[in-house]
């Protein structure tokens, strides 16, 4: 079953039309589904996951989606910090690193074409003080927000 | 932040799906912002508050 529906998938598409105006990659880490997976260790919401990121790109030819296998690829996925999946990197014009991680369904949908729509335009409405402090930091720095679905 | 400084990493991050960060962070309300794994706030923070706690993290 679709995940998106006949409505939304239109207001979406139109969103995109209208601001996902340059191209943006997200780049998934999840695990590839097996017959062997052992349950205790198995992604509960990877599948979801991809499949709602999936229908989302047919949405624009503007979002692209990189499926990587986190077992598979766990050289690459270290070098990136990715230490759990689901996990979605989103590469656009942004400067710094943004991503998310477990299943951007419910009220976090919102949060994922958000995201989108910011990789694309890579500029914010910061104030001056902020972009001048964050452009000249003597260490980097790591923002974790969490949140949950409802 | 993280758009417009290669300094920042910004995770947005679905709690329920990873409770061992819940516990690690002491988290009891959402939303909850970690900076550098040590300075947290709970809540919506406005631009100027986040700025303070990353000073105060960096410090």
């Amino acid at each position: 079953m679709a995940l998106l529906q006949g409505e939304d998938r239109k207001q979406i598409q139109q969103l995109f039309a209208e601001r996902l105006t340059e191209p943006v990659t997200i780049h998934l880490y999840t695990q590839r589904a097996s017959p062997l997976a052992v349950p205790s260790h198995e992604c509960q919401t990877c599948r979801d996951t991809g499949a709602l990121l999936a229908e989302l790109a047919e949405l624009s030819d503007k979002l692209t989606i990189v499926t990587h296998d986190f077992v598979e690829e766990a050289e690459e996925a270290k070098r990136r910090g990715i230490e759990r999946i689901p996990a979605l990197v989103f590469e656009g014009k942004g400067r710094g690193t943004v991503r998310y991680f477990g299943i951007p369904a419910g009220y976090e949908f919102a949060v994922l074409l958000e995201a989108v729509l910011d990789a694309a335009r890579g500029t914010t409405g910061l104030a001056p003080a902020t972009k001048q402090r964050i452009a000249d930091l003597p260490k980097p720095v790591h923002l974790e927000v969490l949140v949950t679905p409802t | 932040m993280a758009l417009e400084s290669p300094h920042v990493t910004a995770d947005v991050i679905e709690a329920s799906e990873f409770p061992e960060l819940i516990q690690r962070y002491g988290v009891r309300g959402v939303p909850k912002t970690v900076i550098n794994g040590t300075v947290g706030v709970e809540g919506a923070v406005p631009e100027a508050a986040l700025l303070n706690r990353l000073n105060e993290a960096l410090a």
